[in-house]
């Protein structure tokens, strides 16, 4: 999940407050900012080496995750099973997680169970931080549809149990679409075409925004159009970030852009915010987990929203892609790793678990059973009286394209993000900054030492 | 009482021992004393801040590479020689950074001294009425958080909620756009201006209160004119309290950071290598390159330290002071 990463950017505020001191302090404090890791990680669990636990003396396992009310499922785990104790870190969210665990590793102090991003697991497993699974938890594996696995398994290892999927929908103010009299759009034609008639109704309100702080979303909106930004074949890497697929959606985003029709607010920024709960912004394009940061945002607008499909390139088609799900995973040097293993397979695969999953933490399991449960589970309240939510939810998940993520992905998405904000700001083409991601994703990872075909 | 060649004559007798004081040990500690009393400085020296310099100037000469050139190889360390090093200088974005960094501190620094030297001097001047008054007010944004004050202006710039744009449209003119392209730059200058003039205007003042009041009687029995004394004895006696202030300033500016970091979340202008310092926070905790961080490290700290010599050596030479 990637929503609740609104407070990155505050948080990155170091210490470097009106700097009152002389050159060589200032000096030395520019340098300790990158020589200072982060030096605040909890204790590792790993307390005694023996693989049983009992209720005297339980296995303790530290789980590093970001997940919503995660404090709660874990309390229900816990009472349950008092020889394996889990023990909940917040110590950050997605990609800073990631950082904090490469961290962790040099230090030496990982822990047992880390959430991950599934463009985050590459990282992971090529700093050799992360166990292979594929003999710890073969119950829990055989609970997931194959393509869900191949976000998580390469070659014939699998590195992470799959906790959540995100797949787009679209999310309609349906009571103001029908106020300004515009219907809500099945296909991208229409979907342009409502942006317009919404422009003219009322130039102040945009029919949504679009999100150059999340290269992930677009990444998300590409896969529908069927691109493949990297494919892995004969043992190298092939980059295609500036397909055909891709340069048709930056085109089509560019022409809205370039009309004035969408806004440009970061999604999650004050200001989305403001525009998402007081009906500038009419739709949003967000995967399952965003009807509960709809519901925190804006409660006021509960019942008035509802979760479509999202818009096709072809009438008729039911295409569409991933943002954001996350897996979990288990640290290599954890001493505990059955333990961890258990633990995570009735998290994501045990009918108890897959109940808190869903009515707990709000996600679309990436399981069967998960899968299965959520469709009986009741509608989030912010969506009124919709009722098939959670089918609409499953039949996107089955509906999604997807790609392998490199292991440089962070550097191409942070690539991305900068080109298309200077694109945003100065008025271009999204699709001219295409070749430059490209060119500087290739390089990254031939400069790395990974394998890319010509 | 005796006379200081008593004493003298005494200490310079050694055989004759003095009551209360035992000679040897005293000697002893004048050797050992100084590094007795150094060692906390230097232990803390060493561990907290020679040694992650030297670990950052090692971290900067290393690299990771894959090394079984696999799909998703295990990176190993290795040594990298000057290559972090050639990336950094021969890098667009660092030095797109680093120009905007230099036109900020121009713009900060000039005007920041301004009004800074304006305050002081008119809060020395002995007709202001409400001197304390206007200190306190002046020194005040000083005591705000950075970041505080970041948000803070961020939502006076911010179209959606700003008072100065619905003033503007009130009036019905067009309103300023503070976060565009063109002007983001000035709006973050704004903020650090904001917050840094208090704390430059109270150490002049505090020199200019230095300054002993029997030259300014000469001079004004000399007939000499407020503004006369002004730019010919107050600006001259607090120099050295300036260029103190003006180094403060210089580093400040070389390390700017949070500013624009808060500022970023409103502005597409503002991309996450806008100035060397984000630059070495996204290269390190975004994208995972300590190795890379490190060295634009050592470069910024180089300029840093090459900025406060020059400074100190310009202005030496321009006080008619010998090296």
């Amino acid at each position: 999940m990637l929503f609740s990463r609104s407070t990155t950017s505050t948080s990155r505020t170091a210490s470097h407050r009106r700097t009152a001191q002389l050159g060589a302090l200032a000096a030395a404090s520019a340098l300790m900012l990158a020589a200072c890791g982060s030096g605040d990680s909890s204790d590792p669990s790993s307390s005694a080496d023996e693989e049983t636990g009992s209720a005297a003396d339980p296995i303790e396992l530290t789980y590093w995750t970001w997940m919503t009310n995660v404090e709660d499922i874990v309390a229900v785990w816990n009472s349950e099973h008092p020889d394996i104790q889990v023990t909940i870190d917040r110590l950050a969210e997605g990609d800073d997680l990631v950082t904090r665990t490469v961290t962790a590793a040099k230090a030496g102090n990982l822990p047992d169970i880390v959430q991950a991003e599934y463009q985050s697991l590459p990282i992971l497993v090529s700093n050799g931080i992360v166990a292979e699974l594929d003999d710890l938890a073969p119950d829990a594996l055989s609970q997931y549809s194959e393509g869900v696995l191949n976000q998580v398994s390469w070659g014939d290892t699998t590195y992470a149990i799959p906790g959540d999927v995100g797949p787009l929908m679209m999310y309609v103010r349906t009571d103001l679409f029908d106020t300004y009299g515009v219907p809500v759009p099945t296909t991208w034609d229409e979907f342009a075409q409502a942006a317009a008639a919404i422009h003219a109704a009322d130039p102040s309100v945009s029919i949504t925004s679009f999100d150059a702080t999340y290269p992930g979303w677009f990444a998300g909106l590409s896969q529908q159009a069927g691109a493949e930004w990297w494919t892995a074949q004969d043992n190298e890497w092939s980059v295609n970030i500036d397909d055909q697929a891709t340069e048709k959606v930056a085109d089509y985003w560019s022409g809205l852009l370039a009309d004035g029709l969408v806004s440009t607010s970061p999604t999650y920024s004050a200001e989305w915010n403001t525009a998402l709960a007081d009906g500038t912004i009419l739709s949003w394009i967000a995967p399952t987990w965003g009807a509960g940061v709809i519901e925190g945002i804006a409660p006021d607008t509960a019942g008035s929203w509802q979760a479509v499909p999202l818009p096709q390139w072809n009438a008729g088609e039911t295409y569409t892609g991933l943002w954001g799900g996350s897996s979990a995973a288990i640290a290599d040097t954890s001493t505990h790793k059955e333990a961890a293993a258990e633990f995570l397979t009735w998290l994501y695969t045990s009918d108890e678990g897959v109940q808190q999953l869903v009515d707990v933490a709000t996600l679309y399991p990436a399981s069967i059973p998960g899968q299965e449960y959520s469709a009986t589970s009741a509608t989030p309240a912010v969506l009124g009286d919709q009722t098939d939510f959670w089918q609409l939810s499953a039949e996107s998940a089955s509906n999604a394209r997807a790609f392998r993520w490199s292991p440089n992905v962070a550097f191409t998405f942070a690539t991305m993000q900068d080109a298309f904000s200077t694109a945003i700001e100065n008025g271009t083409s999204l699709t001219d900054t295409l070749a430059g991601v490209q060119t500087a994703s290739v390089d990254d990872l031939v400069n790395q030492g990974y394998p890319v075909a010509d | 009482m005796r006379t200081v060649e008593s004493m003298a004559a005494e200490v310079g007798r050694p055989e004759a021992p003095v009551p209360g004081v035992r000679r040897t040990r005293r000697r002893l500690n004048a050797k050992t004393a100084p590094y007795v009393l150094l060692a906390p400085a230097l232990a803390l020296l060493t561990a907290f801040m020679l040694i992650p310099i030297g670990y950052s100037v090692w971290l900067s000469f290393r690299t990771v590479k894959v090394a079984d050139g696999s799909l998703l190889g295990r990176r190993t360390e290795q040594a990298a020689g000057l290559s972090n090093y050639t990336t950094v200088l021969t890098d667009r974005v660092f030095w797109e950074a680093m120009g905007r960094m230099v036109v900020y501190g121009v713009i900060v620094v000039v005007i920041m001294f301004g009004l800074a030297l304006t305050f002081a001097l008119l809060l020395d001047h002995p007709r202001t009425r409400a001197a304390g008054l206007w200190r306190t007010s002046i020194f005040i944004p000083y005591a705000v958080p950075g970041v505080i004050a970041s948000l803070m202006w961020g939502f006076i710039y911010l179209p959606a909620v700003s008072p100065i744009v619905s003033a503007f449209e009130a009036l019905g003119l067009a309103p300023p756009d503070f976060l565009g392209s063109g002007t983001v730059l000035f709006s973050t200058a704004n903020i650090a201006i904001w917050g840094g003039t208090g704390f430059n205007m109270i150490i002049l003042y505090t020199a200019l209160r230095a300054i002993p009041s029997e030259i300014y009687e000469a001079a004004r029995i000399d007939g000499c004119s407020d503004l006369r004394i002004a730019f010919s004895i107050k600006i001259p006696m607090i120099a050295p309290a300036m260029v103190m202030t003006m180094i403060f300033a210089l580093i400040a500016m070389i390390q700017v950071y949070n500013e624009p970091t808060a500022l970023s979340t409103l502005s597409h202008a503002i991309t996450s290598t806008w100035m060397p310092m984000m630059k070495i926070y996204s290269d390190a905790f975004v994208l995972n390159n300590t190795f890379l961080a490190a060295a634009e490290s050592v470069l910024l700290a180089l300029l840093t330290l090459g900025v406060s010599l020059g400074v100190m050596r310009a202005t030496r030479r321009f006080q008619g002071v010998e090296d």
